[in-house]
């Protein structure tokens, strides 16, 4: 169960961090692996590369800027606060984003990673490190759960509908809520 | 003295706050004790704190205090070491962290299958530096020379490394140059004419000035920190004149306010110095001892200048005229500002030779308090490594002209074989359709946007369209970009090092790299060493730039002795400390009454002038004939150095949307209200735009400032302005000047 968790969890960093069409479409299948969900063999990967980079990336102005201090701040404003909310918690796990404020430390593929080595060390300690159980459901209650919501709302807003976009953003939300709601049963705040 | 006592500094403000934690003495049961240290104290020392200079095309060149914590720009302010920034900055300079940190930023190179589609895709840079380089090598194959590639870069980024974008083309070979400047050439030109240069007294000396007249330029919004000076010879009693067909924030201060005719000014010059002439009121000492021709244009007053004609021409009351001449020609001293907008028209340089002419016959050129300010070009004497780079061995090019020329071009170049073919920036749109043998086959774009800058927009998308390749090295998306095949990602000033010089005030101040450059941004000049490395890759020799290079290291070699005379320092690294102001033998310029001229003397009469196609004396020259029903005017907005900023949030709050300006008699006539979507129209094109009312604008005027671009809207003036040249401007920037405000345009509702 956590291992198809964390290959899930990298399919979406894969995907939400990809370069080029070549990367999104084998992300993508990943994600469509793990959530049961088929991408269709006819997609044209330049047409979701465009669209990725329109919703994402640049270089006009983007919808849906994957970071979470565009979200979490008063303005529309990214290295907030919440970038060096992320930096502190992987610097707590003993690890830093490269070359460290360069990409924000609150971008989406480094906090799904972050979430993988949180979710790993979960799964192997028994019983759970509890400082491990409660970076965990900071990082879910308090950090994530600020942004990522607002995130794929507006990522929905403005991808094409049925689209691979559309998919990851879909597998992004299930896992998320699933996220949430396991932590609400297990650990009560 | 009396304000430093009274302004809390904002350490002393918090520790105010802690004494407040006396009131734990107090017998409380309920209040806790509430630690403002902890919560929201500033302490200097949690900050690394660096030095900044605003590079953008601005009278102010700010110098900024950056600090920094956890490598993140936290917040900026204006040096409190410069009196002329005071510790202020503007509300743009305010914005700056916005700009590093939007996240519509360009983060990545990125190439665009097909201009205007959209479809960007992300590149590597060496993929990018591969795409352009093989295309730099298709050209001369194809031509057997480089002038298949232009370059058109001006004034998006005044850092001084940043001439490493003309020096890369240097590096590469002979090239065709967009020359020239949109803004202040026909000004400069005059001002040669008749001083033999331009150079302004100190702004700050303003406050000496027992008179002001600020004359078509709007410093409460576009030199904000200039209007202290201006504010502070107000009290102490100077009466200040703002001339200026729109009611600007500027005029509002003002004691006298005159809404001329536009492209009236020489007139209302002239005819001030008739009166004054007519009074008695000319500093003969000056005009005998250290001026020419005084006596030819006195008699060119006499035989044709009346101020009931000028009156006539302006729209200014005789009365006023004579009131105000009178006045500025006894007030000592008595100083003209004369601003660039004024100038931007057919007879723009004529004008301003005109206003010169006033201020010198009343004998305040070289006076502190006096002069007729333009701008000044003296703490520029950097050593311009970056721009003087060597074009490869064996290189070809254009064999004729001198090599490309411009207000900023500090070069003394030598004679050589072969140059570069310059054309003129102010024609551009028509410079790509024309060039021939070769076609121009490639453009790259820097410190430039030339859809918000460049006339004739329909000719300009279409000069691109011939293009096989644009590069635009950028920070925003523009419509330049739009209209581009790739897109460089470049620096903010908080991410290189660099130097900044004013062209107004005379203090100097270093930008430091303050955090590192984000995503995979590159400053100018690593753009520039990583397309050697790729030129050379694919054919040795090919490029000459260095490949390799630190821009701490390049902003070294930018100091030399002369500069560290002039600023009274030792070396680069105390302007660390903070700003350096010029040490100048007085606030005057010429104060030694030795001009530039031939003749070494104030001209009234330049032989030069003539020489170059102009008439010798400041004659009267009237403006472009209107070719449509109201004049268009397209000033320079507050929320924007042209279209740098009004993308940013900070913006945009206050400034959503662009809009027509005009005079609710026009609109009554037109049956359009307020607010309502209108088309405005002419040769040129159009664009529908939201209309306000307002009187502050002449009538049969319609005003739109100028820049304005965000997502959902494709607003731009330049659907409105043609390339029509100004006078002057050829004889020190290269090519003409154009006539942003000599153009014309009709309105009407949809």
């Amino acid at each position: 169960m956590n291992d198809a968790c964390i290959a899930s969890l990298e399919g979406l960093r894969d995907f939400f961090s990809a370069c080029n069409a070549i990367e999104l479409k084998d992300a993508a299948g990943r994600i469509g692996g793990s959530v049961d969900a088929a991408v269709l063999s006819a997609t044209d990967w330049t047409a979701v590369e465009y669209e990725f980079n329109r919703l994402f990336v640049g270089p006009a102005a983007v919808p849906a800027p994957p970071y979470a201090s565009a979200y979490c701040e008063s303005d529309r404003v990214l290295m907030g606060k919440a970038a060096l909310e992320a930096r502190e918690l992987y610097h707590q796990l003993g690890l830093a984003a490269p070359q460290e404020g360069v990409i924000p430390d609150d971008h989406l593929a480094y906090e799904l990673e972050a979430m993988i080595v949180l979710k790993s060390a979960l799964g192997a300690d028994t019983p759970s490190v509890p400082d491990t159980v409660a970076r965990h459901a900071w990082f879910v209650r308090e950090h994530l759960a600020r942004w990522l919501p607002r995130f794929i709302l507006a990522t929905r807003t403005h991808a094409s509908q049925g689209g691979v976009i559309a998919l990851a953003t879909d597998a992004l939300a299930a896992w998320f809520d699933n996220e949430l709601n396991t932590i609400a049963a297990s650990h009560p705040k | 003295m009396s304000q430093k006592t009274r302004a809390l500094s904002r350490r002393q403000f918090l520790k105010g706050i802690s004494v407040a934690g006396a009131a734990s003495l107090l017998p409380l049961k309920l209040l806790m004790p509430y630690s403002a240290e902890a919560a929201t104290a500033f302490r200097e020392q949690d900050f690394q704190i660096f030095r900044n200079a605003c590079p953008r095309n601005c009278y102010d060149t700010c110098s900024i205090k950056t600090f920094v914590k956890d490598g993140v720009v936290k917040f900026i302010e204006g040096a409190q070491e410069s009196t002329f920034t005071k510790g202020g900055l503007c509300v743009k300079g305010y914005a700056y962290p916005r700009r590093v940190y939007s996240p519509d930023r360009i983060k990545y190179p990125m190439v665009q299958d097909g201009r205007r589609s959209g479809n960007w895709r992300r590149v590597s840079w060496d993929e990018a530096m591969d795409r352009i380089a093989g295309k730099i090598l298709e050209i001369k194959e194809k031509d057997g020379n480089l002038l298949g590639m232009g370059l058109t870069k001006y004034s998006g980024n005044f850092g001084i490394t940043n001439c490493g974008v003309e020096g890369m083309m240097s590096s590469l070979g002979y090239t065709t140059r967009f020359v020239g400047t949109p803004c202040w050439p026909a000004g400069i030109d005059a001002q040669n004419y008749d001083l033999g240069d331009m150079w302004c007294n100190d702004p700050e000396d303003m406050v000496k000035s027992r008179y002001v007249i600020i004359w078509g330029a709007n410093p409460a919004w576009c030199s904000v920190h200039s209007m202290k000076y201006v504010n502070e010879a107000k009290r102490r009693g100077a009466k200040v004149v703002v001339i200026d067909p729109i009611f600007t924030q500027t005029a509002a201060k003002g004691d006298v306010y005159w809404q001329p005719e536009t492209s009236s000014d020489g007139a209302l010059a002239l005819g001030m110095a008739r009166h004054i002439l007519d009074q008695g009121l000319v500093d003969n000492d000056f005009v005998n001892t250290h001026a020419i021709g005084f006596a030819e244009f006195a008699a060119y007053l006499r035989e044709n200048v009346t101020v009931e004609w000028a009156s006539q021409v302006s729209g200014i009351p005789a009365v006023q005229i004579r009131e105000v001449a009178e006045e500025f020609a006894t007030a000592d001293p008595a100083t003209i500002w004369i601003g660039y907008g004024m100038q931007r028209h057919t007879n723009g340089g004529a004008s301003v030779r005109a206003i010169d002419a006033l201020v010198a016959m009343t004998g305040n050129v070289g006076k502190e308090g006096g002069g007729a300010r333009y701008g000044h070009l003296r703490t520029w004497g950097f050593n311009y490594h970056a721009l003087l780079q060597k074009q490869p061995e064996g290189s070809t090019g254009f064999i004729g002209a001198t090599g490309p020329k411009g207000e900023f071009d500090f070069t003394k170049g030598e004679a050589a074989s072969f140059t570069d073919r310059t054309v003129n920036i102010n024609k551009t749109a028509q410079a790509i359709l024309d060039a021939k043998d070769p076609a121009l086959r490639m453009l790259w774009v820097s410190c430039k946007n030339p859809f918000a800058q460049d006339f004739d927009r329909p000719k300009l998308e279409k000069a691109f369209d011939t293009l096989e390749m644009v590069v635009s090295v950028e920070q925003f998306f523009t419509e330049t970009v739009s209209n581009s095949d790739i897109v460089l990602p470049v620096t903010t000033l908080f991410e290189e090092w660099t130097v900044n010089a004013s062209y107004w005030h005379y203090w100097v101040g270093i930008n430091e790299q303050a955090i590192k450059p984000m995503y995979e941004t590159k400053s100018n000049i690593e753009i520039a060493a990583l397309l050697s490395k790729k030129m050379n890759q694919l054919s040795p020799g090919s490029c000459t730039f260095p490949q390799d290079i630190d821009t701490r290291e390049w902003l070294e070699k930018e100091f030399n002795q002369g500069i560290y005379d002039y600023l009274g320092i030792k070396h680069w690294t105390d302007l660390k400390n903070g700003p350096v102001k010029a040490r100048l033998a007085s606030s005057a310029s010429w104060s030694d009454m030795k001009f530039g001229t031939p003749s070494g003397k104030y001209e009234f009469q330049s032989e030069l002038c003539q020489q170059n196609g102009h008439d010798a004396l400041p004659r009267y020259k009237e403006g472009r004939k209107p070719y449509d029903e109201f004049r268009l005017l397209t000033p320079h907005t507050k929320f924007g150095l042209h279209s740098q900023f009004v993308n940013l949030d900070w913006m945009q709050e206050f400034n959503k949307e662009p809009f027509l300006y005009m005079h609710p008699d026009d609109a009554q006539e037109k049956k359009i209200a307020d607010l309502d979507t209108v088309r405005v129209f002419n040769k040129v094109g159009e664009l529908r735009i939201k209309v306000k009312l307002t009187s502050n604008v002449a009538k049969k005027s319609l005003v739109i400032y100028e820049a304005w671009f965000g997502a959902g809207n494709d607003f731009n003036v330049q659907n409105l302005v043609d390339d029509e040249s100004s006078d002057m401007g050829a004889y020190k920037t290269g090519a003409p000047g154009v006539a942003i405000h000599g153009q014309f345009a009709n309105v009407e509702r949809v």
